[in-house]
């Protein structure tokens, strides 16, 4: 598991005396005093080998090492070309397979890196080494803290986030219409004066939650690749694969997009009731419930007088991942606590709108209609686009939902409209209408009769220029279900448990309903909340909505058999990115294993595409001709 | 030709050109300087590939002959009738029946193009200047031997790796492994009291650069014993192996570390042995000649001889005398065949040696002793590389009953003609093998342990200055395609991805070139180099097509009579057993 991480920056040091300088973060995940000489002993080495294997490149070196030592790895990268980043995991040899392979680590290190530069701008902006070190502390700690307590999040991402630069695209088929979804939104919010030049960009992400287990639902799932970016509207945002892969990372971590979740004041802390001290992960809960609780609501009336902290609306989380729900669970739970728990928009314009929207759920979830009580990260999130030539642009975001679409409102910072809630309001019903328009085209069809295969092949493409990623090899789960060792996982907001009533262990007593004065939400459709009642009330509507499933034959496989394929992947993945082949050769391998897995990679100047078929589905196409012509010259052609 | 078709493919940018010819077939093959040429004499060559009664091409007049009989026909095609001749040709590959359209199809040659970054090495002083590098220090630091690099470079060096080294172990007694660059990456393999680094840009795994640096290692072992190694380092910590080591050790390195990074050597890469490829009657005589010889001499004590081995030029096994339930290991073989062909290749016919040679895998701490003599037909016969005797025992004083032994040996097998056998053998040519479409294979047999490959084709060539270096150009470029070939389906510590794999590599240039007037029959060839790779249990087989083959089906079916074809004479390009006693 994760041992350190560290942050320096070499620059920073100018003799001997000063060598402490250039350390900027140094967080040990375990619970060992680590010595100043120690650490700098350890980032004195880092940078050693660094400059070991650059004396004997002669080519570009490349900005990212991998250091393998018998019991433990050290990924190290460079950023704005003097800044460290390393990852120090340690390499448990037994239970192989479970294994995250490193790859997926070291593109979360680019991750992490990206969402700093996201929120606060890059490194080299800071003038106080202090202040970026606080920052680093609050930013890249909790990133590795909640990866460390779920490593899930990184499974969950699995094969799409193997590539850092990249953002994974949904893709939809769209039944032509009179007036389609996006027309409504580009005529109704781009171009209206009001917003217009104000308002950006609208990016719209189709997020259905995987994280399904029940059997009633199981038939539901959609193909992973609806999931990603549906569409955004203009070009000149330059953030969009940062961005979007925050927001996927969020997803990935907390299993549901909640205000609290985007407003970055949700994070996960190991559960008191801990029996299993096995885990290497801080033990400051493990010394009891009462301590910690006592804690926060010491903290919590501290809070509440203030009014200037950050306070939210918490909910219990408590739940055990070895269970087979996964977080989501948690929240689902919470959710039949709270019934009144509702859009944000207002009764009025819910009901106004209920024949279009159906059950459907929508409104904001960071925006500045919520309560003046809580801090600005629920209000507006600011974004930092740095830009080639070295200038930085802010951008204001607000976040809005309708069931699994999430649309984030990309405005300039000047743009003051977003504060008059009139205009708010409208804006969520013009976003609804376009969403209402765009559930409508998305999974009706109008030809029913003709029955839905399901694919027989799987496929992932990462274009090397437009740096878009598609896939629909299935990858969101909860891994390690089968695993009973895991502690225990309580996500906590930022703030008070207590605020409502419900301690840590008490979600039987929910406490009072609470009132949706808060201004806050969760995001999910039908299926990602109160799920057990829609199966009863719903069941006919369910089938209209999902004409179209966009799934493949890797849809019926369990949990752990999808990961070991996507490991599997990757593995062929590395072997190709090291091949010895010049730039202009493109290289295509098919791989048959014994267990069936037939795996087309292509890598040539554009893209990598893999292709997964299962040999043994199509043997009986297969016997008369060549067992592997079937997959043709460019598969890509087929998807 | 005409002049001005000639002019039409001269005047194109001649980077092209030579990404497409590399310099080998330039003069000495018959795909002549003349790139006009090249798809009629793509189809001769296929020709003489396929059909089997045509005897495989030999000396280069013959060969030029051939070419330009070519060229003229080439003319005569070009001026009447091209459809006819694309007929032919797909016709003549017999490679998809689909080719019916006239420029559908690729043209097929045995001419094989690199696709493989080409870093033109050591371009300056720098150790940076090259992709691949091995070093080997003492713990203490101080160097004992680099492939490339200078004195003063090198030692600098060692003392980072093993600053670098020594950190980790004394912080939590760790050994570093590899470090990871892009497409580079270091090894490191910590055999206290020696350490050995390799670094590579040429994508191989970890585990084969571990497996190179183990063989590094053995060779040290065999030379000095690890007992000896112990001794000094025992004594002083940081003694300097150098003093110690001769020049021929040196040398011996250099070529160790040649032939694993220059040569088509994939006993490393394989793990295996290659072995001369004998009709199993003679084999079989040879084998009782042994036992015979050894039961003639009664008043052998047991134990005095352990092995005796028959090696053929290019380390090639021959045959193997051997106790009942004991064997030698691969590397020890290796080692010991590099000892004999590269250090004693110029003993004398009558001389014979008494060498200690330590066996790493057999016994690290001591070492074995073998009597080695050259073999030949004729008493006068001098030049050439010849098959060679090895006794091993394991007392330091058997060199006269051995020496006896052997002469008998020698003596029993020239007057049964055996040893002219020997010198008759001749490696498999891949027209031997039905196996359309493939330009050259290896096929190893896990049970035997042991591989075989057909010749290259200019290989044979008489040895002039500039076709040797040709030679080693193309072997080089060969086994850089097995060794890809061979990484795709093997995960970076050496484990497979499964109980049997079947992986299919293609590389094809991007179409830069495509933009040729479509009623030109002198395409350049367009770079289409497939591969294939099959593990199961009881074989392993790698296989280059010809340039220009890019359909899977034909390959396959090549491959499986690959396989069919190497089992059914198992016997002839195997040792199985061995003369047991």
């Amino acid at each position: 598991m994760l041992q350190y991480v560290t942050v320096f920056d070499p620059s920073q040091s100018k003799n001997e005396d000063d060598l402490h300088k250039q350390l900027l973060l140094y967080h040990s995940f375990e619970d060992l005093e680590v010595s100043l000489n120690d650490k700098l002993g350890r980032i004195g080495m880092i940078q050693g080998i660094w400059s070991l294997t650059d004396s004997l490149s002669d080519v570009q070196s490349s900005e990212e090492k991998i250091i393998e030592l018998s019991r433990e790895l050290i990924l190290v990268i460079k950023v704005e070309s003097r800044f460290f980043i390393s990852l120090c995991i340690s390499v448990e040899d037994e239970n192989e397979s479970s294994q995250i392979p490193h790859q997926l680590y070291l593109s979360h290190m680019w991750y992490c890196y990206q969402f700093f530069a996201l929120q606060n701008g890059y490194f080299s902006k800071f003038t106080d080494a202090r202040e970026l070190t606080d920052l680093l502390n609050e930013h890249v700690v909790s990133f590795w803290q909640d990866i460390l307590l779920k490593p899930e999040a990184i499974i969950r991402r699995g094969l799409a986030g193997l590539w850092p630069d990249s953002c994974k695209m949904a893709e939809l088929e769209f039944e032509h219409s009179e007036e389609s979804w996006e027309s409504l939104i580009t005529q109704n919010i781009l171009l209206e004066t009001e917003s217009y030049l104000g308002i950006k960009d609208v990016l719209v992400y189709h997020l259905p939650n995987f994280n399904e287990t029940k059997d009633q639902t199981k038939n539901l799932r959609l193909g992973y690749k609806t999931y990603g970016l549906v569409r955004h509207f203009s070009n000149d945002i330059g953030i969009i694969p940062q961005l979007s892969n925050w927001i996927y990372h969020m997803h990935a971590v907390y299993g549901e997009l909640s205000s609290h979740v985007l407003a970055g004041n949700a994070h996960y802390k190991e559960a008191p009731q801990q029996n299993d001290n096995t885990m290497d992960g801080p033990e400051e809960g493990s010394n009891g419930a009462s301590t910690n609780q006592e804690t926060l609501q010491e903290q919590g009336k501290v809070l509440l007088h203030n009014l200037t902290l950050p306070i939210s609306f918490a909910y219990d989380a408590v739940h055990e991942v070895g269970a087979t729900t996964g977080i989501s669970n948690s929240i689902s739970l919470l959710m039949d606590y709270v019934p009144k728990w509702g859009t944000l928009g207002g009764q009025n314009e819910r009901t106004n709108h209920e024949q279009l929207s159906k059950r459907s759920r929508y409104g904001y979830l960071i925006s500045p209609l919520s309560s003046k009580m809580l801090p600005m990260s629920y209000k507006v999130k600011k974004i930092v686009r740095e830009q080639e030539d070295g200038e930085s642009k802010n951008y204001n975001l607000l976040f809005w939902y309708y069931d699994d679409i999430l649309a984030v409102i990309v405005c300039e910072p000047t743009f003051t409209k977003i504060w008059e809630s009139q205009y708010l309001e409208d804006l969520s019903y013009k976003l609804c209408k376009g969403i209402a328009q765009f559930y409508k085209t998305a999974f009706q069809r109008t030809d029913v009769k003709r029955p839905q295969k399901r694919e027989p092949f799987a496929y992932t493409t990462y274009s090397k220029i437009s740096k878009e990623l598609r896939s629909s090899i299935p990858t969101w789960f909860d891994a390690k279900t089968e695993s009973d060792d895991v502690s225990p996982l309580r996500l906590v907001i930022n703030g008070v448990d207590q605020l409502f009533g419900g301690g840590a262990n008490s979600s039987e007593d929910a406490g009072p309903p609470v009132s949706n004065n808060w201004g806050i939400d969760i995001m999910g459709g039908l299926f990602g909340i109160n799920r057990d009642k829609i199966n009863t009330t719903s069941a006919s509507m369910r089938e209209y909505r999902l004409d179209k499933k966009y799934d493949n034959f890797l849809d019926g496989l369990t949990q752990m058999k999808t990961w070991e394929l996507q490991s599997q992947i990757i593995q062929f993945l590395m072997s190709l990115k090291s091949s010895a082949k010049a730039a202009d050769i493109t290289e295509e391998r098919l791989l048959k294993l014994n267990n069936g897995l037939l795996c087309y990679i292509r890598d040539d100047e554009n893209e990598i595409a893999i292709v997964i078929k299962n040999w043994f589905e199509n043997e009986d196409e297969l016997s008369s001709k060549s067992l592997l012509l079937n997959l043709s010259k460019d598969p890509l052609q087929i998807s | 030709m005409d002049s001005p078709e000639e002019q039409y493919i001269d005047s194109r940018p001649s980077r092209d050109q030579v990404s497409l010819r590399p310099s080998l077939s330039a003069t000495s093959s018959m795909f002549v300087t003349n790139a006009t040429s090249e798809p009629t004499t793509s189809i001769t060559l296929d020709q003489t590939l396929f059909r089997a009664s045509t005897p495989p091409l030999e000396a280069i007049s013959d060969r030029n002959d051939n070419d330009n009989s070519n060229d003229d026909d080439d003319n005569d095609d070009n001026d009447n009738d091209d459809d006819a001749l694309l007929e032919s040709l797909s016709q003549s590959i017999n490679s998809y029946e689909n080719s019916v359209s006239r420029f559908s199809h690729r043209v097929v040659s045995t001419d094989i193009p690199t696709v493989f970054i080409d870093e033109a090495p050591g371009g300056n002083d720098e150790l940076s200047s090259w992709n691949k590098n091995f070093f080997i220090l003492t713990s203490a630091g101080k160097p004992i031997y680099s492939m490339h690099g200078r004195d003063q470079q090198v030692t600098s060096l060692a003392g980072i790796i093993n600053t670098i080294m020594s950190y980790f172990q004394l912080r939590n007694s760790e050994d570093i492994r590899t470090i990871s660059s892009g497409n580079a990456k270091f090894s490191f393999l910590n055999r206290s009291p020696i350490i050995l680094v390799a670094y590579s840009r040429k994508g191989e795994t970890s585990n084969e650069l571990i497996n190179q640096l183990d063989f590094l290692h053995s060779y040290l072992i065999s030379s000095l014993s690890q007992r000896q190694l112990s001794r000094f380092f025992n004594k002083r910590e940081n003694f300097d192996l150098r003093n110690f080591l001769e020049a021929t050790d040196f040398e011996n390195l250099d070529e160790i570390c040649s032939l694993i990074c220059e040569r088509l050597y994939p006993d490393v890469l394989l793990g295996a042995l290659q072995c001369l490829t004998l009709k199993k009657t003679y084999r079989t005589q040879i084998h009782n000649a042994m036992l015979q010889c050894l039961l003639k001499e009664s008043d052998l004590p047991r134990g005095t001889i352990l092995y005796g081995l028959i090696v053929a030029p290019n380390n090639k096994l021959c045959s193997v005398l051997r106790p009942r339930g004991h064997t030698l290991h691969t590397t020890d073989l290796h080692l010991l065949f590099c000892l004999i062909y590269h250090q004693f290749q110029n003993l004398q016919n009558q001389q014979e040696m008494w060498v200690p040679i330590c066996f790493p895998k057999f016994n690290s701490n001591g070492f074995l002793y073998c009597y080695i003599k050259f073999m030949t037909n004729a008493p006068q016969q001098v030049s050439g590389p010849k098959p060679v005797l090895v006794l091993i025992s394991a007392q330091k004083d058997a060199f006269f009953p051995l020496k006896s032994l052997g002469t008998n040996l020698i003596r029993s097998l020239q007057s049964s003609e055996l040893i002219d056998k020997l010198y008759r053998a001749k490696s498999i040519k891949i027209t031997d093998v039905p196996a359309p479409l493939v330009h050259h294979f290896i096929y190893k047999s896990r049970k035997h342990v042991q591989y075989v490959m057909p010749e290259l084709q200019f290989a044979t060539q008489p040895d002039t200055e500039s076709t040797s270096e040709q030679t080693l150009g193309y072997e080089k470029k060969i086994m850089t395609y097995y060794q890809q070939i061979h990484k795709s389906l093997v995960r970076d510590d050496g484990g497979s991805f499964s109980r049997s794999t079947l992986s299919f590599v293609q590389w094809t240039a991007t179409d830069s070139l495509s933009t040729v007037t479509d009623q030109s029959l002198f395409q350049e060839e367009n770079i289409s180099m497939m591969g294939l790779a099959w593990i199961t249990p009881s074989f392993e087989l790698y296989l280059i097509c010809n340039n220009g083959t890019n359909d899977k089906n034909v390959v396959l079916k090549s491959a499986k009579k690959i396989v069919s074809w190497c089992r059914k004479h198992e016997e002839r390009l195997f040792v199985n057993e061995g003369a047991i006693f």
